[in-house]
């Protein structure tokens, strides 16, 4: 075949998926899982935040535990479509190929789960402009879409694999009792299993395409008579397995999870620990901005060194008061320093970029089980984080001068007053 | 019908289709093969068009233009084109069964297999596909599966009958009706005689004439004084055929 006709063939696959979606999206059963998915968003939306990111973030997770669930079971059925129709005698007895029906069916189907994906996050934006009345940081929804994009994409095509190659909806339900388990779970198993953290998307899109290829080639395989599997989806097989390979090396090669193994330098930060009239704690994070950040390295400043957690709606209020306080304190020398203890790597980052943070934001790769505060990471047991958000303001020496945990360090009038007291002590 | 259309591998033996080998050569069976399962579904939420069309993309029609034209000249042929919009799911019994056989013949296909075509319509539906089915025949080699004689005697000039797996008859439609030919009769008897004729001769119809019953037999000679032999049909010639299975003697 010359290679016009391959890309002609080759083009048939989307033009099926495209025409098999626009079935999909006139069916009842999706239309009514739409409208649920978008009601559900706009529950969850409702957030607080100057920006959108608490929302984001909440219909991010809302999304991939829920709709995940919803895609396994979404694509278990897809797989075995043909049987359930009766549409197979005519499907395969036609020349197109088993790679490129079995590309286009689950290129339909994903497209008809992500749509839902889409649906509750267009739900969560209503919600908050319902709210809020503006549409800032609205592009949050757009990093959190794909993360729990990636996660959904990897459950439904997992369940799609398995159900496609045991002709049985049945083994969708494997994958299911895979995702019950890690949400059920999130104390106990290792980080590497959620496919929805920032750090571990590569994997699971790997992972997800590795297991798109399987089933385009061993499905039915005695359908191509004498010939072999398309060597565009055998090699595609081989590129998603070495990248699946590559990423799951750094991703623990980068992380600290005392299930798996424990990253020798973020491990030294839960060495020390903090009393009050002493250095805080130190730590050589990345900010916001992937540059590696410390303490020291911020000059003699009074520093404001808030941990605190994106699953927590009050941390949403703690950050805008640290922005609020920067505003009015940071030419005076000032300087908030948000420490983001979170499973997901880019929990951090996106917070930071979604409520149009200026003082710098750390991500702490340290941590395992966010809520857990202390028990979650090293550097939050050095700062004796029992329970987040916590704020420790220091003096110009970087000595520890006050803690505030708990409701003390998103409201009320303490933590000025401190900072206050501190610039009255140490003026410029 | 399901190795030859590649659906299957045969456990023994061989088939070959155009010359390719089932076994082996499947997508180039599949290239000149039009296929109508019995059984069969298809998409509820798609028109009738974008039905055609999707089955077009499967037969590799990538360029549009043709495509369509292709889908609109099969419409025209099997009587669809006044419900190229309508959803496939709000199609009538008989319409749906024309949409599958238009599916199997978008290719021009040389070999049209077609499996119980007339099974579940209604008499006018099931008029119309068995008159399609034989102007169709004309053209291309059209394998017909069928429980109903009368679908066979309106489309095919050879027949073979299967009967648990072995060919009883193989041959020219002319020539299975030659086997039964001066063995067919008509007996207009008394209901009272009925047990008794239908104890010593092969039915293959009766009629109710008034108070009277008209007794259509196959054997090969009739004692009954109101016996007259008539025309053969093929359905005749089918029972005489499987006489050995129904059980009575000749």
């Amino acid at each position: 075949m010359s290679q016009p006709d391959v890309a002609r063939a080759w083009s048939v696959a989307p033009a099926l998926a495209w025409r098999e979606l626009r079935a999909g999206l006139r069916s009842a059963a999706w239309r009514v899982l739409a409208a649920l998915a978008f009601v559900y968003g706009w529950s969850t939306g409702n957030a607080p935040g100057r920006g959108a990111s608490v929302s984001a973030y909440a219909t991010g997770e809302a999304a991939w535990v829920a709709l995940g669930l919803v895609a396994i079971l979404w694509m278990s059925l897809a797989a075995v479509r043909e049987a359930q129709m009766r549409t197979e005698a005519i499907i395969y007895a036609k020349p197109q190929t088993t790679e490129r029906l079995v590309l286009a069916r689950f290129g339909a189907s994903m497209a008809l789960a992500l749509l839902l994906v889409a649906a509750m996050f267009a739900g969560a934006a209503c919600g908050r402009l319902s709210v809020s009345g503006s549409v800032a940081g609205f592009a949050a929804y757009g990093g959190q879409f794909a993360r729990a994009g990636v996660a959904v994409f990897f459950g439904g095509a997992a369940s799609y694999c398995l159900a496609l190659l045991t002709a049985s909806p049945v083994a969708g339900a494997v994958v299911g009792l895979y995702w019950v388990v890690m949400i059920a779970g999130r104390e106990h198993l290792a980080k590497v299993f959620y496919p929805a953290y920032t750090q571990n998307l590569a994997l699971y899109v790997g992972l997800g395409v590795l297991l798109v290829c399987v089933a385009a080639i061993f499905h039915r395989r005695g359908r191509r008579g004498a010939a072999a599997a398309s060597p565009w989806v055998r090699g595609a097989a081989a590129v998603a397995l070495t990248f699946s390979l590559w990423s799951g090396w750094v991703v623990l090669r980068d992380g600290h999870d005392p299930q798996v193994w424990t990253h020798p330098t973020l491990e030294r930060f839960g060495m020390q620990n903090l009393v009050v009239g002493r250095r805080a704690p130190g730590f050589l994070l990345p900010d916001q901005h992937g540059r590696p950040t410390s303490l020291a390295g911020l000059g003699d400043r009074i520093f404001v060194v808030a941990l605190w957690s994106p699953r927590s709606r009050e941390s949403a209020v703690l950050l805008e008061r640290l922005s609020d306080l920067y505003a009015r304190y940071g030419e005076r020398g000032v300087l908030p320093v948000g420490i983001c203890i979170s499973e997901d790597s880019g929990a951090g980052v996106a917070f930071a970029r979604g409520e149009g943070i200026r003082f710098p934001m750390v991500t702490d790769r340290g941590a395992h089980h966010a809520p857990r505060g202390a028990e979650s990471s090293p550097l939050a047991t050095a700062y004796r984080a029992s329970s987040l958000p916590l704020v420790a303001v220091t003096d110009r020496r970087r000595r520890v001068r006050r803690t505030f945990s708990g409701i003390e360090a998103y409201d009320g009038s303490w933590l000025e007053l401190e900072i206050e007291r501190r610039l009255r002590m140490e003026p410029e | 019908m399901s190795i030859l259309a590649t659906l299957l591998d045969p456990t023994t033996g061989t088939a070959r289709v155009g010359g390719h080998d089932v076994r082996r050569e499947k997508r180039q069976i599949r290239q000149i093969l039009g296929y109508l399962p019995q059984d069969f579904g298809l998409y509820p939420t798609l028109t009738t068009f974008e039905t055609l069309d999707y089955i077009g993309l499967l037969y590799n029609m990538t360029d549009a233009a043709a495509r369509r034209r292709c889908i609109e000249a099969v419409m025209e042929r099997v009587n669809l084109t006044g419900v190229a919009d309508r959803q496939v799911g709000a199609l009538s019994g008989g319409m749906r069964q024309r949409v599958g056989l238009a599916q199997a013949l978008l290719n021009e296909p040389s070999l049209l297999i077609v499996d119980e075509p007339t099974a579940g319509l209604d008499p006018a539906e099931r008029i119309r596909v068995r008159s399609l089915l034989a102007e169709l025949g004309g053209q291309r080699v059209i394998i017909l599966s069928t429980h109903l004689i009368e679908d066979v005697e309106a489309v095919a000039d050879r027949v073979a009958v299967l009967h648990r797996s072995e060919i009883r008859f193989e041959g020219a439609t002319a020539e299975m009706l030659g086997s039964v030919h001066g063995k067919v009769w008509e007996i207009e008897a008394a209901p009272a005689e009925l047990a008794d004729l239908r104890e010593r001769h092969i039915e293959t119809g009766l009629l109710r004439t008034g108070d009277r019953v008209r007794l259509r037999i196959v054997a090969d000679a009739a004692d009954h004084p109101a016996a007259r032999p008539v025309e053969p049909t093929l359905e005749d010639a089918y029972i005489w055929l499987m006489r050995e299975d129904a059980g009575v003697a000749a």
